[in-house]
């Protein structure tokens, strides 16, 4: 068998062998299209928003002018003194709490399925399809449940069943947001433990066994192993999973549009990500939609931001410094 | 056998895969890319609403007069979703019929063909040859003037009304006729003092609670299971419709053109928002104009009829009327199907052929319809002399793309469409539409019309018509910039707040305090967009 | 002895408490677990019903029908939207992975100056926030003709970076080189290698992530209903739908429940087929940071 490779082994000016020039070529290519797609796609858009809450849309020429923190002001302005906008704002936060009920959820169900519950792998089939049906249509299996509209003669199971149990539900009815966004919370609960829970269960699985034995020496109890030994061990995966349900506040406006397809009286049911959607819809092309819905960003990112640096600084700061 | 079965099934993932490909790439095409190959004109119409009946004999004639060819596109949308296709010129129709304010957004972004020579094309008339401009309402014809640009100080036309749409109430005939009065004598116009039973329908605020208080009386004389009445319906899911009662008194409260209350501009005067200027760069804005009284004194008799002082709560209307669409008013109106019905609703004149399209009118089958039901005007306010106030639509519009292949063709058949017999053709064909321009519409010969639509023409062709509108303005330029490309209403974008602050408070709560301008409307934005002084 | 008598008592009333628990656990998922599947139930069984029996016999037995099925095909145009949606989802979930592999190969399978540099690009998009940007794409869209096309919205969803490059990066990282060089030897060049070699060998994680891809674009609301507004995929026609039954009254919701349950049964069948593969990438194995 020649060695073909000696001789194409060659050095050029530039150092670079010609197998190592046709490899970069090679290289270069394959990341034509993926890094083309950041470029555009990614990095203009967000250079760009970073850059558009400090201008304006002059009217009268036409044009994008840099008008320093003046726009940025005016709409800050506007979630402390304008109910609808801060209503959407405020609305935009009760992603968090809802997260942070789940959490605690999702690390028993896992745990549950690393100690091989009985029934563990139909659960883990079951508990996986909320993830993999869209939100509007879970939302809408949620929504005619507890559907109840006597003028337009529908009164879902839910409904009976909750006035039957003396509940007062008055469907989801705009007139009644002390009702309609407890029963959101329900929903996203309902349909939202399940997703993480594959994912801490195969990281409790990771961990070793021999830790666990001797745990269970030890005298650990079922609750005590949980606490002090799972949870601080599977703290990276927790710690991911923080960081994104903090980042589903930029994104939740699915679930309360599709339950109440309106905003509400001054917004009630209004939330920032929401708000930057019906601007787009209904006014795309103009380029002071652009500007508004950067800001609106921009304000959500002055907020985000903090909580994000100090919740991770706290992960790792509680995060035991063990490898395994 | 399980490898060989998903080898097979990635194979043909991929096949499918391969062929999508090349399907997506090779169209992904806009509608009407299809079909518009051998047509002269392309419209593409809002399928909604007005029917399809008047465009087809439309484009009909005019193929038989220009020997063109016309294609018809409808669209699901209000907007046709033509902002994708104005932007991109491609793929573009040659008239885009709407029913959305949209187009004035379109106009600022360069997208629109002014339409200067059809306003100054003649037509046809009853009496003669007319130009289009002197042809329409008068008092409509400014509202589809912009400036191209902001501030060049050329006002011209870019769209040409469809339809003149009045809004007011209608009544169940049937249960008028057998409804008793009870209470302080009332004219013989409307209660027979032998039969005691009501006879015309209320003309009055004093009448209509009088009415309101008869219906409540007659439904507790009526057995349990059977169809139970409700006095007024409307609908809060599309609570605009109070605006048809709310306008009305105000423009009878506050004067219709001229104030009846010194310094604060008639009703006409509202919809210029404060603006002295007569040009366009420099405009004004005086927020006072949303203090005006007469449109408290609308809102407390709104609430004096629907709002319970005690509990805060709805009465005299449908239960849960919060989630209640104008659609599902509709039904409960016309249809036995329901349990409880309304005796009178807020209506437009379109209510008819609605619910017709609905097959709401004869819900048992039996080919006669459910219920009579006849048009009325909202009661005057007592102590109002003049003539009944109708709030008329003129929202729905044409226009011409600037990009448009054949621009002076599509522009030639706008004109067309304004002769008086196509007027009359289109009021025939939408079972009683009126266009706004000077013919009337109880002249035409064979409409048909239903006893509906008469009393809608009666009433369109003896009353003021109260719009959005500064018809007092007669310099264009001093249009104020604020309604020309915001059209606000009186409470701003959140109709819901508003019924919302109904329940709890009084007109002059709602509109000083909580709506003062400030908060409800974006002033600010406002201010900065069209370079306003702010005067108050 | 009686030390570890003791011992061994507690160690075995502390199983049985455990066994306790997780039977209670159990009972309780198995509840949880019907709460989540009687809706869908509820839907698809009022799906088969005629919309007067919906309205006035909800709670009695009544004839099953496919009408509404039917209607929904012939009255409305879900089979566009159907295929609009397989289109996308096909077509987006395939461009997906095909950026994925590109990048994950390019900076895994080779030793290069700047590897590093690119690799630290594709796995920053997880770590920075964003919001804010839709009004800014809208128009970059829009200026590249590239809005209401199908290619458009494919492009824009197709970036080679984030998690699935990350997945697909420890996966090229683990191959073995031995058949690639051999290959090579063999005369075989850089695609043929990519193609036919390296590419099977990451094949099941592939095939995991194209379907997962294909769930995403199947069941994605925002980018279709904004990027794609005159071709509705099924996720904004069921959106549209449901705002419009109100308006038929009660008799109308039958129609809608066809259409939820014509966009929940293709995926929960396509899951049932491969979840396997779909469970054991969705692991993620956690992050280790």
């Amino acid at each position: 068998m020649t060695n073909s490779l000696v001789n194409k082994t060659g050095k050029h000016k530039n150092g670079m062998t010609r197998r190592h020039r046709k490899q970069m070529i090679f290289i270069f290519t394959l990341m034509l299209f993926p890094i083309f797609q950041w470029l555009i796609f990614w990095l203009y858009p967000n250079v760009t928003n970073f850059v558009l809450p400090f201008t304006t849309y002059d009217f009268f020429e036409g044009k994008i002018v840099f008008v320093g923190f003046e726009n940025l002001l005016t709409e800050f302005e506007k979630v402390f003194s304008t109910p609808a906008t801060r209503n959407a704002f405020l609305n935009s936060w009760r992603a968090l709490p809802i997260n942070f009920i789940i959490l605690p959820i999702s690390v028993i169900v896992g745990y549950a399925f690393s100690k091989h519950v009985p029934g563990e792998r139909i659960f883990r089939i079951l508990f996986f399809i909320p993830s993999i049906i869209s939100t509007v249509t879970l939302v809408l299996c949620f929504k005619y449940i507890f559907e109840y509209a006597p003028s337009a003669d529908l009164t879902g199971p839910g409904a009976v069943l909750l006035h039957k149990i003396g509940i007062d539900w008055h469907g989801w009815n705009m007139e009644y947001p002390q009702q309609v966004w407890p029963m959101i919370y329900i929903y996203c609960i309902w349909a939202g433990f399940s997703v993480n829970v594959i994912m801490i269960s195969s990281a409790m699985q990771r961990i070793p066994e021999s830790l666990i034995e001797s745990a269970k020496l030890d005298g650990t109890g079922f609750w005590r192993e949980l606490w002090s030994i799972r949870i601080p061990l599977i703290m990276p995966t927790i710690s991911v999973f923080i960081i994104n349900s903090i980042m589903c506040v930029t994104s939740f406006f699915l679930v309360p549009m599709t339950f109440m397809t309106t905003k509400g009286p001054e917004g009630i049911f209004d939330t920032f990500p929401w708000l930057m959607l019906r601007h787009v819809e209904e006014n795309g092309l103009d380029p002071s939609t652009m500007i508004a819905v950067s800001t609106l960003g921009f304000i959500l990112m002055i907020f985000l931001t903090p909580i994000i640096l100090v919740t991770k600084a706290v992960t790792d700061k509680i995060t035991p410094d063990v490898s395994f | 056998m399980k490898k060989f079965a998903k080898k097979m099934m990635s194979l043909a993932l991929a096949t499918v895969a391969c062929f999508t490909m090349i399907f997506a790439t090779a169209c992904g095409g806009n509608k009407g890319s299809t079909g518009d190959s051998g047509y002269d004109l392309r419209i593409t119409y809002f399928d909604g609403g007005y029917g399809q009946g008047w465009i087809t004999e439309g484009a009909k004639r005019f193929e038989e007069l220009t020997g063109k060819k016309v294609g018809l596109i409808p669209s699901s949308e209000f907007d046709c979703g033509a902002d994708i296709y104005l932007q991109s010129g491609k793929n573009l129709s040659d008239i885009y019929i709407i029913e959305s304010s949209m187009w004035k957004g379109w106009v600022k972004s360069g997208y629109l063909e002014p339409l200067d020579s059809v306003y100054d094309t003649e037509v046809d008339t009853a009496s003669g040859k007319q130009k289009i401009s002197d042809f329409m309402d008068q008092q409509v014809k400014g509202k589809y003037y912009l400036e191209r640009k902001i501030g060049n100080g050329m006002m011209q036309p870019w769209a040409l009304p469809l339809g003149a749409t009045p809004n007011a109430m209608a009544y169940n005939c049937d249960v008028l006729e057998v409804l008793p009065h009870n209470g302080v004598a009332l004219s013989e116009e409307v209660v027979s003092s032998q039969t005691g039973l009501w006879i015309a329908p209320p003309r009055t605020v004093s009448e209509l609670k009088a009415f309101i208080d008869d219906v409540n009386a007659y439904n507790a004389t009526i057995p349990e299971g059977e169809t139970k009445y409700v006095p007024l319906g409307w609908c809060g899911k599309n609570a605009n419709i109070l605006f048809y009662a709310i306008y009305s008194w105000w423009a009878q409260a506050q004067g219709y053109q001229t104030s009846n209350y010194e310094g604060e501009g008639s009703f006409a005067d509202f919809w210029n928002f404060g603006n002295t200027s007569g040009d366009t760069r420099s405009h004004t804005l005086d927020t006072r104009v949303f203090l005006q009284t007469g449109l408290q004194v609308a809102i407390d008799t709104l609430i004096d009829i629907l709002v319970d002082e005690d509990t805060d709560q709805w009465k005299n209307t449908l239960e849960d009327v919060m989630s209640i669409s104008s659609q599902d008013l509709q039904k409960t109106f016309v249809s036995n199907s329901v349990k409880v019905k309304p005796v009178l609703v807020f209506a437009a004149s379109y209510l008819e052929s609605e619910t017709i399209k609905y097959n709401y009118l004869d819900s048992d089958g039996d080919g006669q319809r459910d219920v009579n039901f006849k048009f009325m005007p909202v009661p005057k306010l007592d102590g109002y002399e003049g003539k009944d106030v109708v709030y008329c639509s003129y929202e729905d519009v044409m226009v011409v793309p600037q990009k448009a292949t054949n621009k002076e063709l599509a522009k030639q058949f706008l004109a067309f469409m304004c002769n008086q017999d196509n007027l009359e053709m289109f009021t025939k064909e939408t079972k009683g539409c009126m266009r706004p321009f000077n013919y009337d519409a109880r002249n035409i010969q064979g409409g048909n019309f239903s006893e509906y639509t008469q009393g809608v023409f009666d009433l369109y062709y003896n009353s003021l018509h109260a719009f959005e509108y500064p018809i007092n303005c007669t310099d264009l330029l001093s249009v104020s910039n604020v309604y020309r490309y915001e059209r606000p209403t009186f409470i701003g974008n959140d109709i819901d707040a508003f019924v919302k602050a109904l329940k709890t408070e009084n007109g002059r709560k709602i509109m000083t305090d909580i709506y003062n301008s400030i908060n409800s409307h974006d002033v600010s934005t406002w201010v900065k967009n069209y370079r306003l002084t702010v005067v108050q | 002895m009686g030390k570890v008598n003791t011992k061994v008592q507690s160690v075995k009333k502390r199983i049985n408490t455990e066994k306790v628990i997780l039977i209670v656990l159990s009972v309780l998922f198995s509840l949880y677990a019907i709460t989540l599947f009687f809706p869908m139930l509820w839907i698809f069984y009022n799906s088969v019903r005629h919309g007067s029996d919906f309205v006035f016999r909800q709670w009695q037995v009544t004839p099953l029908t496919i009408r509404n099925y039917v209607n929904l095909f012939k009255e409305t145009p879900m089979l566009t939207m159907v295929l609009n949606s397989l289109v996308l989802a096909i077509v987006t979930s395939t461009f997906q992975i095909f950026a994925t592999a590109s990048m994950a190969h390019a900076t895994a399978s080779f030793r290069w100056r700047g590897s590093s540099i690119f690799y630290f690009i594709a796995i920053s998009v997880m770590f920075i926030p964003t919001s804010g940007t839709l009004g800014i794409v809208y128009r970059l869209m829009s200026d590249l003709n590239l809005l209401d096309l199908h290619i458009g919205v494919v492009i824009l969803a197709s970036n080679g970076m984030g998690f699935s490059f990350l997945m697909l990066y420890s996966v090229y990282k683990n191959i073995s080189p031995t058949y690639a060089e051999a290959a090579e030897i063999d005369g075989a060049g850089y695609w043929r290698r990519f193609l036919t070699i390296i590419t099977p060998q990451a094949g099941a994680t592939l095939i995991a992530m194209w379907i997962l891809g294909f769930i995403g674009c199947w069941n994605d609301y925002a980018f279709p209903k904004i990027f794609l507004p005159s071709h509705k995929t099924l996720a904004v026609g069921v959106y549209e739908f449901s705002t419009k039954a109100s308006q038929t009254g009660g008799t109308g919701y039958p129609q809608l429940f066809a259409a939820i349950s014509i966009s929940i049964i293709p995926i929960l069948i396509l899951f049932l087929v491969f979840q396997k593969q779909i469970m054991t990438i969705s692991v993620g194995g956690g992050i280790k940071e």
